[in-house]
């Protein structure tokens, strides 16, 4: 509700009130003048009879007719009653009905005047009669008629209404130009309030009320004052936070461009460390080699190395530096270099590694640490030496597939302790054996479901891929790790190193002779039989005399693999044919066990089967085949000579 | 290594190593044939048609195999020897040891 309606109910209000008051305040006036104007009527009347009364009252009916006519004429009069001091009734005229008792009588009469009762519905005026010697001889009693006097009062409230009604209209509209007059400055406050709301405020839309003198003028000076002050605040804030946003865009921007920049360095840096490692193997014919590491971040702390010790040594490495970032990458640079400069003087792995760890430990000012494994393999014989700081040693598969974990050798991480000596261990390899040196990164890549790689998982990968390429072997690993995180983020670097034993296979053609080398493996027979086979073929010699020869060479070398050394070791046999004019010459010699073929004893053929022992057949079926088989033992090597004669007719 | 192709004809295994059997791969037929001969097997024809090499060791094998097969009371064939491999039989003597047959149906009917 506005201020100026409550203002204009209010003063409404308060001129009906005032109207309905005294039309109030009118009423009960007149009834009043009324009954004091019966009374005075009754005390003229009681004056009247004052001195012609007896006791009866009847002693001068004149008089009493005179005074009761005199009141019955008055209209208000409607009956008038004459009583005894004892209340008894004298005389009745008009219409009076009221018998009055004597206390009343007598209450009415020590009051000394006039009493009026009966209230509103039959107003009574008693007004006592004295004698002549003033005492109280009875009373008058005048019945006002009811009717006439409502009338009037009715008749005076009715223009009293009409009165009241006129004054609140006039009111109402005198309340309406007052408060308008009153409530306009406020109502320009208000408009004022509602602009600066809108922030749309005008200092003109006041102007009227500052002039004022009252409080409302000093009311609408100082909400001007302080809409004004808004105003121009906000204007400055507005102004401020264009400032600022332009000042954070620019910034934005600059951070923005300073990112790509460090992106850009960190790219080259990955760029620049992959570029330190050996990108090629070294070449060799008697192994392959493959390396790979894949960085977690930009710059990674896993590194690899091959170093050629000398022709027939080569050194491998995997690490793993602490950490990952720029100070892994720095870390790494540093053992590297260190690693290269210890290996390349040839030293065992074992001792590389102890020297190694000293000089970490010495030059580590962020107290990193690295895990190392270190290995040489020695070409000629196949034979590797290996050692490991913290870190897993490398895994074997076999020329027939299967895949073995070599043992560790208890090393502990580099550059943390000093004074600390490393243990290595000795594998022969054979031809087809292929190592697997890896860090950790492989085996403890996650899957979105935190499940790691594992051990188990990258062996079953590499069983039976001994006749994929290293570098495909490489691949099937990376690609099987990479398959299984798919999706999860790569927590560590991925590194890997492969090589593969191929064996000094040496073989050599020259006019008429052949020379090769085998290793002491089953395996070697084989690729012996393909060669002495091509090399047939090329001399055109028929087939049975290279059959022959192939299963001569064949139980012969086997039974040398099998039963010529102790060890587990690598060993040479050689084996040399030689096409002559009217012979095939071959001659095999090795450093096993002296074995003389000519002394086994010759299987007796003439058993049956459930006589026949299982072994002894091999050097019966050289011998037999053979036209000549001589043995000789020289220098600690057996060497047996086999003669197969050409004849010109062929058996098949 | 060695790839050994086996089939049946009215409860009669064939066997047919391929390639060669040497010192390298005879304990491969060797694991093969012990498994199947102890489960219960005991009329085997061994088919050479698609063998071109055998050593004492594969000889070794074809031995044992006769063997076991006779104590187990069955029977055991060879057929379609290439000529190097027949002479290598002939050599050792096996010829007295085995029935060797010209031809798998031959095999067969000797196994029965």
């Amino acid at each position: 509700m506005s201020f100026r309606l409550r203002l204009i109910l209010l003063v409404t209000g308060l001129i009906a009130t005032v109207a309905v008051v005294t039309t109030a305040a009118l009423a009960w006036s007149t009834r009043h003048a009324l009954v004091a104007q019966a009374e005075a009527n009754g005390h003229l009347a009681a004056a009247m009879l004052a001195g012609s009364t007896t006791e009866t009252g009847t002693d001068n009916p004149h008089a009493l007719r005179r005074a009761t006519d005199w009141l019955l004429a008055i209209p208000e009069v409607e009956g008038v009653l004459v009583t005894a001091v004892d209340g008894r009734a004298l005389f009745r005229a008009g219409t009076i009905s009221e018998e009055l008792s004597a206390e009343r009588l007598d209450a009415a009469l020590a009051g000394g005047g006039t009493l009026s009762l009966g209230g509103w519905e039959t107003p009574l005026v008693v007004a006592p009669v004295t004698d002549a010697g003033g005492a109280p001889a009875g009373a008058v009693v005048v019945a006002l008629a009811p009717g006439r006097l409502h009338g009037v009062i009715r008749d005076q409230v009715e223009v009293a209404a009409v009165t009241a009604v006129i004054a609140a209209m006039l009111g109402l509209v005198l309340a309406v130009l007052l408060a308008r007059f009153v409530t306009e400055p406020l109502e320009h406050i208000g408009q004022a309030v509602s602009a600066v709301e809108a922030r749309a405020f005008d200092p003109h839309v006041l102007r009227t009320v500052v002039a004022r003198r009252d409080e409302l003028g000093a009311l609408a000076r100082v909400f001007g004052a302080m809409a004004q002050e808004v105003v121009n605040r906000e204007a400055e804030m507005e102004a401020l936070v264009r400032k600022r946003t332009l000042e954070l865009e620019t910034k934005n921007r600059a951070l923005t461009a300073a990112k790509h920049q460090l992106d850009a360095e960190l790219n080259m840096a990955q760029a620049m460390q992959q570029a330190t490692l050996p990108a090629t193997f070294p070449q060799h014919e008697a192994y392959a080699g493959y390396a790979n590491m894949t960085p977690a971040r930009e710059v990674g702390g896993d590194f690899y190395d091959a170093l050629l010790l000398d022709e027939e040594r080569i050194g491998i490495a995997v690490a793993d530096v602490s950490g990952k970032g720029v100070p892994a990458a720095f870390f790494m640079l540093v053992s590297r270099a260190v690693l290269r400069r210890i290996a390349n003087s040839g030293q065992p792995p074992g001792a590389c590694l102890t020297e190694a760890n000293a000089a970490l430990v010495r030059d580590n000012p962020l107290d990193l640490f690295v895990s190392v494994c270190y290995g040489i393999l020695d070409a000629r014989t196949g034979e590797f030496r290996y050692a490991a700081g913290g870190h897993h040693p490398p895994l074997l598969i076999r020329a027939d597939g299967d895949v073995v974990s070599l043992p560790g050798t208890g090393g502990v991480v580099l550059g943390v302790m000093d004074d600390l000596a490393y243990e290595e261990h000795t594998v022969h390899l054979r031809r087809g054996d292929t190592l697997f040196l890896f860090t950790d990164g492989v085996t403890e890549a996650f899957d979105i479901d935190g499940e790691a790689f594992g051990d188990r998982r990258l062996t079953k990968c590499l069983q039976n891929t001994q006749l994929l390429s290293v570098q495909a072997q490489a691949v099937k690993v990376l690609d099987a790790v990479d398959k299984f995180a798919a999706g999860a983020p790569q927590s560590d670097d991925i590194t890997c190193l492969v090589l593969r034993y191929n064996g000094i296979a040496e073989t050599m053609e020259e006019g008429n002779r052949l020379a090769m080398v085998l290793t002491n493996d089953l395996s070697e027979i084989r690729r012996a039989a393909l060669v002495v086979e091509a090399f047939g073929r090329r001399r055109n010699l028929p087939r049975k005399v290279v059959f022959d020869l192939n299963l001569s060479l064949d139980e012969l070398v086997t039974n040398t693999c099998s039963y010529g050394w102790d060890d587990d070791a690598g060993h040479e046999i050689r084996i040399s044919v030689a096409v002559g004019e009217d012979a095939v010459t071959a001659e095999i010699v090795d450093d096993a066990k002296p074995f003389n073929p000519l002394t086994t004893a010759t299987p007796d053929t003439t058993l049956d089967l459930d006589d026949r022992p299982i072994g002894g057949l091999g050097v019966h079926l050289v011998r037999t085949l053979m036209d000549e088989v001589r043995y000789d033992r020289v220098d600690g090597h057996n060497h047996v000579v086999l003669v197969k004669r050409l004849d010109k007719r062929p058996t098949f | 290594m060695l790839d050994i192709a086996d089939t049946r004809h009215e409860g009669i295994l064939v066997v047919a190593p391929m390639g060669r059997l040497d010192s390298a791969t005879a304990g491969v037929l060797e694991t093969w044939l012990m498994e199947r001969i102890a489960s219960g097997e005991t009329h085997i024809v061994l088919d050479f048609d698609r063998l071109f090499y055998i050593s004492s060791a594969g000889l070794r094998v074809v031995l044992m195999a006769g063997k076991r097969v006779k104590a187990a009371g069955g029977r055991l064939e060879l057929c379609a020897l290439a000529p190097p491999i027949r002479e290598v039989f002939e050599i050792s003597g096996f010829f007295k040891l085995f029935d060797v047959h010209a031809t798998l149906d031959e095999a067969l009917a000797a196994a029965r």
